[in-house]
């Protein structure tokens, strides 16, 4: 039977490092999902994952449960993301994907896909991330967190410190800006969003 | 919740688009984008440009992150990045060994160092002594080790030497004469030391003019050949020079020819 990520914190608190390793485990991709696309960096992303176990490892003894473990580790990834981006002044700098290799697409796509639907998905997933860069970091993160973590309004204003209505706003606002961005690209990300 | 939509809200917009209403409030939302071709456009775009969303993937890399307990925590990932952590100490980040000792320190360090030289200067002496005394006195045995009346004719003789040091350094009535012994022989050493600086300095001058009457040499070589070689090759030029010349020469000659004839 899998532990909860309580079971595992409680143990962890209890000096057991094997049930920390076994919540690094479960985080650790939605983690350095999280820090890739918000910095837009492979390297400094995995960089911020890795510096956010450690302080979660450093912080647990005051870690008392009020908030769900994950929302707790969230928060510190975004700390830590929102340092990198200060300590860079600058718009996250997207790494467009290369001319995509045909072997290394082979090698990734399943079973089902094709390596021409693998490469439209890898260009629409350049275009996306082009996009991303451009709107605020404000919205960026409240996409990001709605989109691929699938958080509810609340969780994401308790992340991001605002209101709730502020959260929509930003959603709404940023979704529209992608809209515009990527109906410049037109004819191309609807095809590929077809194929996709 | 209001369960009136008003045209253009965003928030609401948003939380039908995201299914994070009230049932009551999608349907009002539902019922008014089918009269309201502006709202529907948006949630139409919106939905398209979510779906678009779903295809940005950050790259595949293998974190493996784990913590491991060695002598502190690190955090390890299989691509060989270790990322180690002391626990929190309470004050001091500088190890004891890099922080600079007090001044008492030093000067017991200092002194240390001094009785630890004079010990062993003493034991120098003291075995100097013995060796002196078996050459004096070679025994047909093999010494294992001293034994107890070595120990003690050891003691009998430093205990006398002390007593004749005691003496030198008692105040004498008048200042006791530089032994000529030692003296002869500092001045011998002295002169065997400079006679043999001398020589060195005679086998360094030797040398060098050696070294550099073979490189003066080698360059006249050198010199020599370089000429030679220019000269040769000033030669070729001008040998070819000549022959092109010659040809010229011809070539205008045939020339001349040509048009007096046709003339």
């Amino acid at each position: 039977m899998t532990a909860t990520d309580e079971e595992l914190v409680a143990r962890s608190q209890g000096g057991d490092l094997e049930s920390f390793n076994q919540l690094i485990v479960r985080w650790e991709r939605p983690i350095y999902a999280l820090a890739y696309r918000v910095i837009g960096r492979e390297e400094d992303a995995r960089d911020v994952c890795q510096d956010t176990f450690l302080r979660a490892y450093r912080a647990l003894p005051g870690f008392k449960g009020q908030a769900k473990f994950s929302s707790w580790l969230y928060r510190i990834a975004l700390n830590l993301c929102r340092d990198w981006i200060r300590r860079q002044r600058r718009a996250p700098v997207s790494q467009m994907p290369e001319d995509a290799d045909a072997m290394e697409l082979a090698s990734e796509s399943g079973p089902a896909e094709s390596i021409e639907d693998l490469v439209a998905r890898r260009e629409l997933s350049g275009i996306v991330e082009q996009a991303m860069a451009e709107l605020s970091e404000e919205q960026r993160t409240a996409i990001i967190l709605k989109e691929y973590h699938g958080m509810t309004f609340q969780e994401i204003a308790d992340l991001q410190g605002c209101p709730l209505s502020t959260v929509k706003t930003r959603l709404y606002q940023g979704l529209s800006q992608l809209r515009r961005h990527l109906e410049r690209n037109g004819q191309m990300v609807s095809e590929l969003v077809k194929r996709t | 919740m209001n369960e009136i939509f008003v045209c253009g809200d965003q928030g609401a917009l948003v939380g039908y688009l995201y299914d994070e209403c009230t049932p009551a409030e999608r349907e009002a939302i539902a019922s008014h984008l089918t009269r309201c071709a502006s709202c529907a456009d948006d949630v139409s775009g919106l939905t398209s440009t979510r779906r678009a969303l779903a295809a940005w993937a950050p790259p595949e890399v293998d974190l493996g992150i784990q913590i491991t307990r060695k002598a502190d925590a690190t955090v390890t990932t299989p691509a060989g990045n270790v990322l180690s952590f002391a626990r929190p100490e309470p004050a001091s980040t500088t190890s004891w060994w890099k922080a600079p000792l007090p001044a008492w320190a030093q000067v017991a360090a200092a002194m240390l160092i001094f009785v630890a030289g004079l010990s062993l200067g003493f034991m120098r002496d003291g075995a100097r002594v013995t060796e002196n005394r078996q050459v004096a006195a070679p025994s047909t045995q093999t010494i294992a080790g001293p034994s107890k009346e070595d120990l003690a004719q050891l003691e009998r003789r430093l205990r006398a030497e002390m007593v004749q040091i005691a003496h030198a350094s008692a105040p004498a009535p008048a200042p006791a004469p530089v032994p000529v012994t030692a003296r002869s022989i500092g001045d011998v050493t002295m002169e065997q030391v400079r006679a043999l600086i001398a020589e060195s300095e005679r086998k360094q001058n030797i040398d060098f003019t050696e070294r550099a009457v073979r490189q003066s040499a080698a360059l006249e070589a050198q010199r020599r050949a370089d000429l030679e070689s220019v000269s040769n090759k000033i030669g070729l030029v001008q040998g070819q020079a000549r022959e092109q010349l010659g040809q010229l020469q011809q070539g205008f000659n045939f020339l001349a020819t040509r048009v007096s004839q046709q003339k």
